[in-house]
């Protein structure tokens, strides 16, 4: 099981419902990935969930950590293939898209 | 943060033991008194919230004194980001509530007072900031909710606080003791003080050589001796005691529930006195008040005016006039009237600059003019939600009459909309824009953090017309 934070924007104006499609991720994932809060010990990546395209939590500062970053800024990404970028192995460095999931 | 849960929050309501009255009978719970429970439940969704995950990014910030996490309603702003991420929390908070959270009044007489202090020290050469960072700490700590307290009941308005025939209509110091102080006087319109721990009282309005008795900043508990708070009366007030569906928005009620505040020669230790007789700052203090209050409507109301827009939406879609053309572009007119209003206090937020004392402070003029368009545009808004949504928002018969054996039947046949929605969810949506468009909701944008005129006086001082008659001149090709 990988340990996965989950980092929300405060979610002033979003225009898509967030913790909706933080859940299906959920439930998609199963028991494949522990959730825990960013500041938990053994970290391996991080789902930052922005509201809109400002995206006023980038998450840089896990990238700069080494973690694997992926992040979500709307609601039309399958659930499946958020899991599957959370799960995969190599650094954000090889992400093609680091700003957003392709 | 010792107040952090829900629960935390009403204990400390139920020990704190306030004389509050309410249509002339002292209260002696109020967490228990359907009058101020919606109030309760908008005060402690800003505790709810900043144990959310989803929105803690908002709801809490890094106390600059100590390092720890606290409530942003008791953070000092430290930089242009921090001006913007109240605006937004702001937003936020009132989509939850659809209606005043009243935390905020707290928050801005802190800000001010902390950047007031400092200046006052630095030219008095008082110790005025050194005592409130200590008072500061204790409120972040305790994460306890503070009444901006400001409006004083003004007496006869032509006449300055010295010149009224009662002087008790302007607050003031009426000793001074080797430890502390005697105060006396009242705040009006003190929004949220019923469900508040302490009110941070502060003058009115500038103040002159000889007023200064008047020139007062201090803390006080509402639970210390001489403090009595009396209820206002709000539109519809008593729907909070009929029903649900008749209150509109049952859960969080209407505006903030403001109360009048009476300080009937209450002490205060001088270790919560922050400023004393200086004359001189009291108009500053009042500025950036204002200011700082005046940045936060179009968060707030840009938020309320989000869950109204919604509103119209669904009592179109229940009444089959949604696809209509010209509800569609009314729906849109609301959008750009809210959108405009959030858009001022983005800007003054970004606009905004660090003072001498380290805190950062929103633009006065553009905090100045989104008020001013707050006090147009939700009555704009308000006028058209009544467009949209009909007649029926005056005229719908009681909840009551929907539960009636007798004529039950006939209000579900002949109040009924679209098929497939019944007409009980069509009362509720006509029902919620009744209670976010009359009465005590509309009168709020007008005069919460200071009436129109008020802005006008702003602009007039702060306006720069010098400046735009000498660029008019130059273009003009004018040289004398």
């Amino acid at each position: 099981m990988k340990r996965v934070a989950l980092k929300y924007c405060g979610g002033c104006n979003p225009s898509y419902d967030r913790v909706r499609q933080v859940e299906e991720i959920q439930r998609a994932a199963g028991t494949r990935i522990e959730w825990v809060r960013p500041d938990s010990a053994g970290v391996e990546a991080v789902l930052v969930v922005a509201g809109c395209d400002r995206q006023c939590v980038e998450g840089v500062e896990y990238e700069q950590a080494g973690l694997r970053v992926v992040r979500l800024q709307d609601g039309r990404t399958a659930p499946e293939e958020v899991v599957g970028r959370l799960l995969e192995e190599r650094g954000f460095h090889e992400d093609p898209d680091p700003r957003g999931l392709p | 943060m010792k107040i952090r849960t829900r629960e935390d929050y009403l204990e400390s309501l139920r020990k704190l033991g306030h004389k509050v009255y309410y249509r002339g009978e002292r209260v002696p719970d109020v967490t228990a008194h359907p009058a101020f429970v919606p109030h309760i439940n908008a005060a402690a969704k800003t505790y709810e919230m900043a144990l959310q995950p989803e929105f803690e990014d908002l709801l809490t910030a890094t106390s600059h004194l100590t390092g720890k996490t606290i409530s942003r309603f008791t953070h000092i702003h430290q930089s242009v980001d921090d001006l913007i991420r109240k605006v937004q929390m702001l937003r936020l908070v009132a989509h939850e509530t659809g209606s005043c959270f009243q935390r905020c009044v707290g928050f801005d007489g802190l800000n001010a007072t902390y950047m007031t202090t400092y200046d006052v020290d630095v030219k008095c050469g008082t110790s005025y900031h050194a005592r409130f960072l200590e008072y500061l700490k204790y409120v972040q700590e305790e994460n306890v909710m503070i009444v901006g307290g400001m409006t004083d009941p003004k007496g006869d308005r032509s006449k300055s606080p010295s010149q009224q025939d009662d002087p008790d209509l302007f607050t003031r110091v009426v000793e001074k003791r080797s430890d502390g102080i005697v105060l006396r006087g009242a705040k009006a319109h003190q929004t949220g003080a019923v469900n508040s721990h302490e009110i941070l009282v502060m003058p009115t309005l500038a103040l002159r050589p000889g007023e200064e008795a008047y020139a007062v900043v201090c803390a006080v508990p509402l639970n210390a001796p001489g403090v009595v708070l009396v209820f206002g009366r709000q539109t519809n007030e008593e729907r909070k005691f009929d029903s649900r569906l008749d209150a509109g928005n049952p859960d969080f009620g209407m505006v903030g529930g403001e109360a009048l505040v009476v300080f009937d020669d209450v002490f205060v230790p001088w270790e919560r006195v922050f400023l004393c007789g200086e004359v001189e700052f009291a108009g500053i203090l009042v500025e950036r008040f204002a200011t700082l209050h005046r940045q936060n409507y179009g968060g707030c109301k840009g938020g309320v005016s989000d869950i109204l827009i919604g509103a119209c939406g669904l009592a179109s879609e229940y009444q089959g006039t949604l696809k209509a053309s010209h509800i569609r572009e009314k729906l849109a007119e609301m959008m750009h009237l809210a959108e405009t209003i959030y858009a001022g206090s983005v800007a003054c937020s970004a606009m905004g600059y660090r003072t001498a004392s380290g805190a950062y402070y929103p633009d006065p003029v553009l905090a100045n003019c989104t008020k001013l368009n707050v006090s147009r545009n939700i009555y704009q808004i308000a006028r058209l939600a009544h467009d949209v949504a009909g007649g029926i928002i005056a005229t719908l018969p009681f909840e009551g009459d929907l539960k009636s054996p007798e004529v039950g039947k006939y209000v579900e046949k002949y109040m009924a909309g679209v098929k497939g929605v019944s007409t009980e969810t069509r009362m509720k949506i006509v029902r919620l824009i009744e209670n976010m468009t009359g009465g005590t909701a509309l009168v709020e944008s007008m005069h919460g953090a200071g009436s129109p005129q008020a802005q006008m006086i702003m602009y007039q001082r702060l306006g720069k017309l010098d400046m735009k008659m000498r660029w008019a001149k130059k273009l003009a090709g004018i040289e004398e």
